[in-house]
């Protein structure tokens, strides 16, 4: 039952599904991709969002590809780590970041990478949204620079990396269902929180104080990732429409992202919290500490690691 | 026309005596493979996704803490140190049986296990202070449902875990509704036994006056302070930031096991391996019908059911006001034929999505189906501490339920309360 | 049927009690290393989850020999016992229909998950093939409570009376009939 539901008329039809609410910018371009699709292909590719888990979870979604029950899904990249460790290098410190990501040669060789990691396991990628930057949080502490870090329980995000990370400042990387999380903070059984400015906004709340955000430093990404076996099977133009208008909003959801980081930081600011940016010796201090993460994922993942240093040196 | 099916077959199966859980997993099933083709893989998938849940492990765990206090025989420990206060008011000894049911319902986070457990010694001692049997049943049936109310809640856990909300903010939310009933059932506790005449002041001084003494009192105060300590360890491991409230549940397990084992030695350590084994059983039963309940929810999901009522509801312009009405008298409806577990697998994933869109609170909403609950395991045919304390006064269900007659009045008065002023429930949040 | 009965008893119940145990301790664990110690496990989640459910699922046949499971007894009380022998027949029926199914579907998608070689998050990486065969096995005991249930009712229906009240000593609460005794030993 792997290949999709293809009729007579030769309709293929893409079922969709993510967990946010429909007013998450993900949901926008979801709807955007199928405008564009759908119009490209003219109607020959049916698009079906199934929006806010009605569905499935992002994590369920992965797991059913392949099954015919979803052809499409956009999860945070960490969750390919499950699949492949090799993914981790999507989130290494300073890897991908704003900069890169505009220029065409290392979004597509990105992909090829990535993609290449997890195409056998039935998965193929074709490319990489813009979650947020990442910012961390904190309740009753001003960070203000790496050593305020010491000695504090943060709970990270999922992967290996994004613990190495907190680790190597001397932080303790807490793992902790996000369920618990606000009430966690505000209760003080972890000090502080590795999310997103959104994150910041709607779910951690004034139970955080404090944000510092390094730059260029940790962007989390969305893959967007559809059920190999069935997208290879496609007609050849109808796999172009698609990775085409993959292309085309990576690019245009890139920029827009960006400024909606700084859009969410300014309400929080403007409402209950205090803003610090890393200085650039504070930056420099973090790309210092941030060699030991390299290295663990040498250590881990060679050849990714070799091939991943081959991309950004270029 | 699917949901049709899926109703039928539902009720076929639940009439014919099959267990709930597989009835409800069957029904979505039939239609899920058979008329939507659905991929065997997702049908595995969700059906262990049904328990995934961090949250949910707190059920077992509280269940398991439960188990722990109740057979230790400590509800009689604290029956004794209520007595202190409420000897001296007339129907004191029935209103200390409520305090009991209340505590015991409370600090264990289920109401039937602890309503089975209180029963026994309430009966008895209360028969010889000359209380019918059917207000007993009745008032152990009622105090034990508090339970839901009250941290820990298996209700707010399930409901928590479901819907995607901390359950530590329902279970604050639960606190000032739960001590709210709990004055007014003492209250009505005291009404029945003056109208009734039951245990007048001058017979209390002449079987009770004369035992008290102030050593005696403090005895009780110390031999009781172990089992009065676990509900601040509970709510305090919470708020004092040291554990997470599923982490708290493990603490409570830790903390009974020490408790009946070392200090009150009514437990030998190797029978905590037979009850640790009967609390697993017991979160089997939750958990069949969580499969069933979390097959139902996809299918609902995919028939694009759920979204359709929420439009629907939507369209009908309903105000909050006029919905939770509606939703109230629902679920008393349900209530009557399901247990609580059940109730919330099945309804929940509608009924949320419908009230936030109308603007409710989820948190107050939350509470609101729980108190609904309350009352459906007290309402007949199918009412689980009915059922419970049926079994251990030997009086026919119809009976217990007469002895809860005016606590019903009660239960719907805070109802209606605590549904029209969300301040109740969400007080301490703010 | 014997031989399933030995390993039910001697191998699944205990390596789930064990697990059960190990779940509610490694949770503390958790949070007592993460308060006292700084200290916190990425793989914590998972231990304490997957090990929870594996227990659960491995009993739920074990629990149906217990009658922890619930049903709706408003109309099987007024049944005579000619109709309650068939409901209970058609009951077994599809309950062991049910389980036999999900036992199915179970080694479809472990064999669909080996293939793919998804492991979990955590610094475990569990095999999720290997994670979810406890559909498959916990699913098999169910179906085997079910045919258990089907053979007591076919050949006797003292033997039923009989465990009744062995289930009745063992929890020391007076009980009147057998679908009140389900009730009671359910939560909630
Ligand atoms: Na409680
Ligand atoms: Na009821």
């Amino acid at each position: 039952n792997s290949s999709a539901k293809s009729d007579s008329k030769g309709t293929h039809e893409i079922v969709m599904t993510h967990e946010l609410p429909e007013s998450f910018h993900k949901h926008k371009y979801m709807e955007k991709f199928k405008e564009i699709v759908e119009e490209k292909s003219e109607g020959r590719l049916e698009v079906k969002i199934y929006p806010a888990a009605t569905l499935f979870k992002d994590g369920e979604a992965v797991e059913a590809l392949g099954t015919g029950a979803v052809q499409m899904v956009w999860p945070v990249s960490s969750h390919f780590e499950s699949l492949s460790e090799s993914y981790g290098i999507a989130g290494l410190p300073f890897g991908v970041t704003d900069e890169r990501m505009a220029n065409e040669e290392f979004r597509n060789q990105l992909t090829t990478n990535l993609n290449g990691y997890v195409e056998e396991k039935g998965v193929k990628v074709l490319g990489l949204l813009r979650t947020a930057e990442s910012i961390f949080l904190a309740k009753d502490v001003e960070l203000k620079s790496i050593k305020d870090f010491k000695n504090m329980k943060i709970r990270t995000v999922s992967g290996h990396v994004a613990s190495d990370m907190l680790e190597s400042v001397g932080s303790t990387a807490i793992s902790m269902p996000s369920t618990e999380l606000a009430t966690s903070l505000s209760q003080g059984a972890i000090d502080g929180v590795n999310t997103s400015p959104d994150g910041w906004k709607d779910v951690v709340g004034s139970a955080a104080k404090y944000g510092y955000v390094v730059p260029d430093m940790q962007i989390f990404t969305y893959s967007m990732a559809t059920d190999a076996a069935w997208f290879n099977e496609l007609p050849s133009d109808l796999k172009e429409i698609i990775t085409e208008a993959a292309d085309e909003i990576i690019v245009e959801q890139w920029k827009e992202t960006k400024q909606l980081d700084e859009k969410y930081i300014n309400e929080v600011v403007a409402d209950y919290g205090t803003i610090n940016y890393a200085t650039d010796e504070d930056v420099k201090a973090w790309e210092k500490e941030m060699e030991k993460v390299y290295a663990k994922f040498e250590k881990r993942q060679p050849e990714a690691y070799k091939e991943f240093m081959k991309l950004i040196n270029q | 026309m699917e949901v049709l099916i899926f109703v039928a077959v539902l009720f076929l199966l639940l009439i014919t005596g099959l267990h709930i859980g597989v009835a409800l997993g069957v029904s979505a099933l039939t239609i899920l493979v058979i008329f939507q083709g659905t991929s065997l893989n997702v049908v595995a998938q969700q059906t262990f996704n049904s328990g995934n849940s961090y949250a949910l492990a707190a059920i077992p765990f509280f269940i398991l803490a439960g188990d722990l206090i109740m057979k230790g025989g400590l509800a009689k420990k604290i029956l004794e140190l209520t007595d202190i206060v409420t000897h001296k008011i007339q129907g004191g000894t029935a209103m200390g049986a409520m305090l009991v049911s209340v505590f015991f319902a409370a600090v264990s986070g289920s109401s039937v296990a602890s309503a089975a457990a209180v029963g026994k010694n309430l009966v008895q001692i209360m028969s010889e202070k000359g209380y019918p049997k059917k207000f007993v049943a009745g008032l152990v049936a009622t105090g034990g449902t508090l339970g839901l109310l009250i941290p820990p809640s298996l209700s707010f856990i399930l409901i928590g875990s479901m819907i995607g909300i901390p359950v530590i903010d329902l279970f604050t939310a639960g606190i000032v509704p739960g001590v709210m009933q709990a004055v007014m059932l003492l209250m009505m506790t005291w009404w029945i036994c003056r109208r009734k005449g039951w245990e007048m002041p001058a017979a209390i001084k002449a079987t009770r006056e004369t035992v008290r003494s102030r050593a005696s009192a403090l005895k009780s105060i110390g031999s009781a302070s172990g089992v009065l300590f676990l509900p601040f360890l509970i709510l305090g491991g919470i708020y004092l930031g040291f554990f997470t409230p599923t982490e708290v549940s493990a603490v409570a397990v830790i903390y009974a096991a020490f408790l009946s084992v070392i200090i009150y030695k009514s437990i030998k350590a190797k029978e905590l391996w037979g009850i640790s084994r009967d609390a697993l059983y017991q979160t089997g039963m939750i958990y069949l019908i969580l499969i069933g309940g979390g097959l139902t929810a996809y299918m609902l999901k995919v028939l694009g059911l759920t979204a359709q009522i929420v439009t629907v509801v939507g369209d009908w312009g309903l105000t909050g006001w006029q919905f939770l009405i509606i939703v109230n008298i629902l679920l008393l409806i349900i209530g009557l034929f399901l247990d609580g577990v059940t109730v919330i697998a099945l309804v929940a994933p509608i009924l949320f999505p419908i009230a936030t869109g109308l603007g409710i609170d989820p948190i107050h909403f939350a509470v609101i189906m729980t108190m609904n609950i309350e009352i459906a395991t007290l309402t007949p045919p199918v009412g689980l501490n009915l059922f419970v304390m049926s079994g251990l006064t030997n009086i026919s269900i119809q009976d217990v339920a007469k002895g809860v007659g005016p606590y019903y009045i009660v239960l719907f008065v805070s109802l209606i309360l605590v549904t029209y002023f969300p301040q109740i429930s969400l007080v301490l949040l703010n | 049927m014997k031989i399933f009965d030995a390993i039910e008893n001697k191998v699944i119940v205990p390596i789930a009690v064990t697990l059960f145990i190990v779940s509610c301790c490694w949770m503390l664990v958790e949070g007592i290393s993460r308060q006292f110690f700084h200290k916190s496990f990425n793989f914590s989640e998972e231990l304490v989850i997957f090990s929870l459910i594996w227990a659960i699922f491995l009993t739920l046949g074990k629990g149906g020999q217990k009658n922890v499971h619930i049903v709706v007894d408003l109309f099987t009380s007024k049944f005579s016992k000619k109709t309650l022998k068939l409901t209970s027949i058609f009951n077994s029926l599809i309950g062991l229909i049910y389980s036999a199914f999900l036992v199915y579907v179970g080694i479809s998608y472990v064999q669909h998950l080996m293939a793919t070689g998804i492991t979990s998050h955590s610094s475990l990486r569990l095999p999720m093939g290997i994670v979810f065969l406890v559909i498959p096995i916990g699913m098999t005991f169910l179906g085997l409570f079910y045919v258990k249930e089907m053979k007591k009712t076919l050949t006797n229906d003292s033997k039923v009376q009989a465990v009744s009240e062995e289930l009745q000593k063992e929890n020391n609460i007076p009980i009147e009939s057998k679908s009140k005794k389900r009730e009671l030993q359910s939560s909630n």
